[in-house]
């Protein structure tokens, strides 16, 4: 049994960038549905679980930019209790139900993921090193900035213009310029600017 | 941590996304080790993506009247960063189509190859 989730309007874009996935997947899997509809807007979760017993859960979309241009992170991971959160996380969405508390193996969106992330944060005792797309949510910053001031060394690599506004206010690391960060257009123009 | 989300009130307070704490110290050297790299500005090597190989059946036609000779992956309009936008109407949904079904009566990986945006065909099906 093959079951799909997927976002019908990718970014706010209109489902003409979705309707030919789910197109295609309904005539070879059948069992696809679009996300989101009660406790949130999007459907950014990538994540599969197989058996019930293994789980991928990435950073990237599936697909060629996500898969093989941008730098991207992903865990298999054989924890039984991970791959049950997760299917449980599914089936609430599959059935368009609400989560009304999160498993404790995952971390969940948005069911309590900020909450969870800033007690990362804050039990960290030497280094903070982050990869993120978008580092926008003030709280985080906050909380970043009182790690950093506490001494802890923080590091960021981001492509995004509001995300470095927002670090490089407060004195964190910031690599802009890494070469591993493909298809992003402010990086791109950012080194034409410097050459 | 290694999630789907990112840092922002959208992906944290409207969005469903999944991320898992890991504590596996193998794992984490392997993301330390990447970390550094990018860090240092080491260039990676891009993923090559596979030609397809996989057959499939042939495909039934779906609602606005074609034959999909390919699933255009890299059509979502999402690049890191930015957000483009992809073909609003159905003509150019259509025309998308017609090249890819001329693409496909060419039939050569070495097309496909050429073609990026080409992720995802049906080798094993007919040509509409």
């Amino acid at each position: 049994m093959v079951r799909l989730v997927l976002e019908q309007q990718p970014y706010g874009m209109g489902s003409y960038a979705a309707d030919p996935a789910y197109n295609f997947l309904q005539t070879y899997v059948g069992q696809v549905r679009w996300g989101g509809q009660l406790a949130f807007r999007y459907t950014h979760a990538s994540y599969l679980v197989a058996d019930g017993a293994r789980t991928f859960i990435g950073s990237m979309s599936w697909t060629d930019t996500g898969l093989g241009a941008n730098r991207e992170l992903g865990l298999i991971d054989t924890d039984p209790r991970v791959a049950s959160a997760g299917e449980r996380v599914f089936n609430a969405d599959w059935n368009q139900r609400k989560l009304h508390s999160a498993p404790n193996a995952v971390v969940v969106s948005p069911d309590g993921a900020r909450a969870r992330i800033l007690s990362l944060i804050a039990t960290a005792h030497k280094s903070i090193d982050i990869y993120t797309e978008r580092l926008t949510d003030p709280a985080i910053i906050r909380a970043l900035i009182a790690s950093h001031d506490y001494g802890l060394q923080v590091r960021v690599v981001t492509p995004s213009d509001a995300s470095l506004a927002s670090v490089h206010r407060h004195h964190l690391q910031v690599n802009d310029r890494s070469p591993a960060v493909y298809g992003c257009q402010s990086h791109d123009r950012r080194r034409q600017d410097a050459a | 941590m290694i999630s789907t989300g990112d840092f922002s009130p959208t992906s944290l307070d409207h969005s469903r996304e999944l991320g898992v704490i890991v504590t596996d110290t193998s794992t984490l050297k392997a993301v330390q080790a990447l970390f550094s790299r990018d860090v240092a500005g080491i260039p990676a090597q891009p993923t090559p993506i596979p030609s397809p190989t996989v057959a499939l059946p042939t495909p039934a036609p779906i609602a606005n009247g074609y034959t999909p000779a390919y699933f255009d992956a890299s059509r979502d309009g999402h690049t890191r960063g930015h957000h483009t936008r992809g073909d609003r109407d159905t003509a150019a949904s259509r025309a998308r189509a017609n090249r890819n079904a001329a693409l496909c009566r060419r039939d050569t990986h070495q097309d496909r190859a050429a073609d990026p945006s080409l992720s995802l065909a049906y080798t094993g099906s007919p040509c509409p």
